[in-house]
Parts: C-alpha cells; structure tokens; sequence
C-alpha cells in the first residue's frame, strides 16, 4: 500500500521489478538510470555480489512532481532474482503498488519465467495480496537477442505462457538497447496511480 | 470518484510521465539499434557468455572453450585479438573446473574481457594504440586475478617444500589455478637477466666438473 502523508501531501508509490535471474530487472532500471537521470535528478542504490549479481535490491527512487496537490515520490525496486534469496523477494514486495514482471525470452528460460511467476503469486498471497488485483506490466525482455541467432520465445508464446489469464498490459522490450523500457515503466506507473486513486482525492 | 474525474487523473499522470520519460527528443538517436553481430564470427561466442548462468554448467564452458579455440584459428594472423582469446581461454578453463566456488572476480573479468575483444574485433577504425591500451588493461586485471587465486590456494594447501618438484598438470576437471594456462602472463627475461642465469649456471656446471675431477684423482691415486 502507498505511503500517503495527508499533512505534507506527499505520496510515496513503490514499483518492484519482479523475475527470474538474470533477466534484465536490474538492467532496466540502470537504462532508466542513465538514460533520464539528467531529468529525474536521483541517485540509484545497487548492491551487488558473486558476478555481479543482485544481493539484497536495487533502488531508484524520484519524484513526478505535484499531482492533484500531492508530491509524487516514486521508488523502483528489484528483487534478487535468485531462487535462494526468497526471503529477501518477500521483504522487498511487501507494500508493493505495482509489480513489473520482467520475463526472460530466451527460450532456455521458459521454465524459469514460470515458476518465478509463480513465486511472485505465493509471495504476494503470504502478503494478503492477489496476483489478479496487483497492478501488474509484463515485460518480455531481451527481444534484441533475435538478432544474433539465440532461440527467442515469441511475443504470443509468452502471453500464453505467462499472462493467459492475468491478462495485463504486456511489451516486448530489450532493457539492454532501451525498447519499451519506458513504456513499461509509465504504463506500470500509471495503473498505479490509477489505483491509488481514492487517497489522492 | 467519477470517471471524468479518473480520466482527469490519468492524463494527468500521462502528460507528467511523458515529460519526464519522453524518448523523442533526439538525445536517444541510435540506442535501439544495438550492436548485432549476425554475420561475424562472434556471434555464437557472445551468446554462450550472455547464455552463462549463475548454475555455470560444463556443457556451456565446454562450448565456451571450444569456441573460444575456433576464434583463435579465425584470427590466427591478429595478434591483439590472440592476445584476448588467450585471456579467455584459461579463465574459461578455471570458471568450469571451480564453477561455484572460482572467484566471483572470474566470471566479471570473462564478462569485461569478452566485452573489449568483441569491442576491439568490432569497432572499425579503432586506433592500434587504443586497442592496446584496452588489452593492457585487462591483462593486469588477469594478472590481479592470478595473484588472487595463488593466495587463495596458498591459504587453502600448505606450502611444497622449497626446490620440490611442480605438480603435474591434474586431468579431467579437477580443481586447479589460472596459472597453467596463463599465456599472457608469461615471464619475460631482460637480457641482463639472461646473462646473468648463464653466467650461475656456467659456474655450477664448472664446480661440479672440478669436484668431479678431484674425486677421479683421489681414486686413481689411491690404487
């Protein structure tokens, strides 16, 4: 649930890139970094370890500025997307407004896409949460891989795999060259706010 | 709360994000088109180093070693693109006979090497100084890694006595260092130094002859 400060007028929206490992949700969150960070003004937190791989999380807080009277802080996390770290996922998800789901396309991760989505429905049930009523953007990554002969899950296999029955709103991207990496991130944004709603009035 | 009053927010929030996220204003030129390696012969090393996973499997290293072996031979007359494939190969050796327990260091110096030799073999017109520069660089990384690994081994197995023989190369994939492969990081002898090997070891020879020698005499004295 957002941190809504009525005195200061303030509210604090937490989007969590969620996936299998080294899938990309770090990845995009460096491009949003680097690419808008003479916009956003902000300071990401990455902390890393073995080969360079999420330990604990990454945070990219800023601020889309005043909307119906409120300032509008919003914080982007991933979540380790190794198996172990399980306790850290749930600690990371917890009051989660929005989830980005960051799918592998290579097709020797198919089963990998399946059960962190499945990790992420049991999670967020150990939240109270459900899975249908998080807002909630696929984001099927790596699609520039296409290019250089690796096997590649299609746009519609995915859906099928994965988003069958949430049916959210879902992008082909490469989070590597930038594709849809801001679309998802404003569309995942944007459903949150959405649902938020009520408190911002 | 009415729709009006819903779509009132959602614009709001649209119109918000698109200033702050808006890709079209030339400053992104050029991001989306990557860098495809669909007709060079990198092609199927960089999808096996982007296909090596945290679970580094021997199938993936064997490919990674076998290619790397094929690239050698492509590029045979280059001598600085050699010079990254000998990186390469014995820190592929190492990753796959250690695998969870090499060095983290290992897999990022594999990924930052790959990441130069396919930036070197690739860019056109890279200056010979530049390219040098950069394979400079990442050999004193895997010289760094080296010394790591032999301080690692030395705090794990106690030390051979001093003038005991090298142990042999082990077969298979058992567990051993960078070092046996470590072609860039071969020592290189200044000429002084060469003279001066020569002249000890012309003086060792010298004293054993003499001693030899002394030793004949005393025995055909003694008959």
């Amino acid at each position: 649930m957002a941190f809504v400060n009525l005195k200061k007028k303030e509210v604090q929206v937490k989007i969590v890139y969620y996936g299998p490992g080294r899938g990309g949700k770090t990845t995009n969150l460096e491009y949003i970094y680097s690419k808008f960070n003479n916009r956003i003004k902000t300071e990401m937190v990455a902390i890393k370890t073995h080969g360079d791989r999420t330990l604990f999380f990454d945070f990219l807080p800023f601020d889309i500025g005043k909307i119906k009277g409120y300032d509008v802080k919003i914080q982007l996390y991933t979540v380790p997307g190794q198996v172990k770290y399980n306790a850290t996922r749930q600690l990371v998800l917890r009051g989660a407004d929005g989830i980005v789901f960051v799918a592998d396309a290579m097709v020797v991760r198919k089963d990998k896409n399946i059960v962190s989505l499945k990790n992420l429905q049991n999670n967020l049930a150990a939240h109270k949460k459900d899975i249908f009523a998080v807002p909630l953007v696929f984001q099927y990554n790596k699609m520039d891989l296409a290019g250089q002969g690796i096997p590649l899950l299609s746009y519609d296999v995915l859906e099928q795999n994965l988003n069958a029955q949430l049916k959210a709103p879902s992008f082909a991207a490469s989070a590597l060259t930038g594709k849809n990496v801001a679309q998802t991130l404003k569309k995942i944004v944007s459903l949150s706010l959405s649902s938020l709603q009520k408190e911002l009035v | 709360m009415t729709q009006s009053k819903h779509d009132k927010l959602a614009d709001e929030v649209a119109s918000r994000l698109d200033e702050l996220f808006d890709e079209n204003d030339g400053s992104l030129e050029g991001v989306e088109a990557g860098n495809s390696l669909e007709a060079s012969p990198l092609r199927e090393l960089r999808a096996i180093v982007l296909s090596i996973d945290w679970e580094i499997t021997d199938e993936a290293m064997t490919r990674f070693i076998d290619q790397v072996d094929r690239l050698r031979q492509t590029y045979k007359d280059d001598r600085l693109l050699l010079a990254f494939l000998q990186l390469l190969r014995p820190l592929g050796r190492y990753i796959k006979a250690n695998k969870g327990r090499c060095l983290p260091e290992a897999i990022q110096l594999l990924n930052s090497v790959y990441t130069n030799f396919e930036k070197v073999a690739t860019t056109d017109g890279m200056p010979r100084e530049q390219k040098k520069k950069i394979l400079m660089a990442e050999v004193v990384r895997f010289k760094g890694l080296k010394e790591q690994i032999v301080a690692q081994q030395g705090r794990q197995t106690p030390r051979r006595a001093a003038g005991a023989p090298s142990p042999r190369k082990s077969a298979g994939d058992a567990p051993r260092p960078i070092a046996a492969e470590a072609g860039p990081a071969t020592v290189t002898l200044s000429r002084e130094d060469l003279t001066y090997l020569v002249s000890e070891l012309t003086q060792a020879m010298r004293a054993e002859f003499d001693a030899l020698r002394s030793e004949l005499r005393t025995l055909l004295g003694s008959r």
